[in-house]
């Protein structure tokens, strides 16, 4: 199954990186909704602070669900899913790849969106900023998990770009709420909640990601 | 010079199918089918659009559950180890498979790696080289025409060697050299003990091509026999006039 993943996450890469108008057009969806919440929320400082978490994590989530459209978008066409599971894919290699694959690109997004918040808003880049880290793979992690299960169930649907968000916002709810407290615990403290949240974050990654695996077989077939 | 690799001890058909149906929305596209093929065995399927030869293609391949009945595949069960079965599939259907930013080579590794398979670039060449691709190899498969995304799915069955070829209109968009690789493909896999199923409305190209001939009309089987008789009789079994 290994070998299978890492064949699916190479070739997923490298459309990605063929077509790479999609990352762009997600980075620049990304830092618009944050430019676009900062001006909704005033010029008070400490408003724009305090806010900062919670305007990343809901930027993050509105560019993931965008990112799974179009992970699965390419797959559609030409029925290239079928293609995978006739030349004997492992439907739980597609499901990991797709899942990694999806975390990579939204982890590159952060490194762009993250950094610009955090200066537009006045919050200095600190040795706290490594601490950020874990709390983005994690939260990546979940939304990826959730991401690439629902966007094989709808990956048939005629009006997909609809019905994915639709599915997926409610699931990732936690994990939003989740990420957006620990980030906001890590810069503002206090932080002796933090291990709360992140462990939340663990917890609900090793439920989604499980539960993907167990139900991805059965989906992934006509 | 197309090669195969000779089927050897196959014990028991590398095909069977018992009383296949499918139905979509409960509206039923396949009444029973059942189909038994040894090594070296191929049956053409006739039939006029939406006579069934595609669903019942993709029910052999395991990409479509049946509402009811059981194939296997060199005795996997499909129902049971899909994964296993398809191993031994060649599916050449009617979409490509293919991904548009990626070249032909590139499909080959990658289709390659997922059934464990390593092809060395002399034999990913020679491959395109005899199904005419050669030059195109290195080129992204949005540059090619229908036919030549046709003749890259032959590319693959010819490097994966499967037991089983399922080829669902194998002739269409392939011009007359294209075609005549099929023809070469088809006689060739047969000699090597490989099971064929030919869908395809080219009645008289295929009859010739493979043993036994059964035709579908309306979803249901409305002939099934050899194909030198089919060939005696052909002209009473007219594709959308059979009797019912």
């Amino acid at each position: 199954m290994m070998a299978q993943l890492m064949a699916i996450v190479r070739k997923d890469l490298l459309l990605e990186w063929r077509g790479k108008a999609n990352l762009n057009a997600l980075t620049v969806l990304a830092l618009m909704i944050v430019l676009t919440m900062s001006f909704a929320l005033g010029s008070d400082p400490t408003r724009l602070r305090l806010t900062a978490p919670a305007v990343v994590w809901v930027a993050i989530v509105f560019a993931a669900v965008l990112a799974f459209v179009r992970a699965y978008q390419m797959e559609s066409e030409n029925r290239c899913f079928e293609g995978m599971l006739l030349a004997g894919a492992d439907p739980r290699a597609i499901y990991l790849a797709k899942l990694a694959v999806a975390a990579l690109t939204m982890l590159v997004l952060e490194v762009v969106v993250i950094p610009t918040i955090l200066l537009l808003d006045g919050i200095a880049l600190g040795p706290r900023i490594w601490g950020l880290l874990p709390i983005a793979v994690l939260g990546t992690a979940g939304l990826s998990a959730v991401g690439s299960l629902y966007g094989r169930l709808t990956m048939a649907v005629r009006a997909r770009e609809v019905m994915l968000p639709l599915l997926v916002l409610p699931v990732v709810v936690p994990i939003v709420l989740a990420a957006a407290r620990a980030s906001d615990l890590l810069f503002h403290g206090p932080a002796g909640q933090l291990g709360t949240w992140v462990g939340l974050l663990v917890v609900a990654d090793v439920v989604l990601v499980t539960a993907g695996l167990l139900t991805y077989e059965s989906i992934a077939e006509d | 010079m197309v090669e195969w690799a000779q089927i050897v001890g196959s014990k028991g058909p590398l095909l069977t199918a018992d009383g296949l149906c499918k139905a979509f929305a409960r509206v039923p596209v396949l009444w029973p089918v059942s189909l038994r093929l040894e090594a070296g065995g191929s049956v053409a399927v006739f039939g006029p659009n939406g006579s069934g030869k595609t669903t019942l293609l993709r029910l052999l391949a395991g990409v479509s559950r049946p509402t009811s009945g059981t194939a296997s595949i060199c005795g996997h069960q499909l129902a049971d180890e899909r994964r296993a079965a398809q191993s031994h599939v060649g599916f050449l259907g009617h979409d490509s498979y293919l991904y548009d930013d990626l070249t032909g080579e590139e499909h080959l590794q990658f289709f390659g790696r997922l059934r464990g398979l390593r092809f060395d670039r002399f034999e990913l060449l020679g491959t395109l080289d005899i199904v005419g691709l050669g030059r195109a190899g290195r080129a992204r498969v949005k540059s090619y025409s229908s036919g030549m995304r046709r003749r890259l799915g032959l590319a693959w069955l010819l490097l994966a060697q499967p037991e089983v070829l399922l080829l669902d209109e194998p002739h269409v968009s392939l011009d007359r050299d294209g075609q005549e690789l099929v023809d070469e493909l088809i006689r060739g896999a047969c000699r090597s003990g490989h099971a064929l199923v030919v869908a395809s409305h080219d009645t008289d190209r295929v009859a010739q091509l493979c043993e036994r001939v059964v035709v579908l009309d309306r979803g249901r089987v409305v002939y099934e026999g050899l194909s030198l008789d089919w060939r005696r009789s052909g002209p009473l079994w007219t594709l959308g006039a059979a009797p019912g």
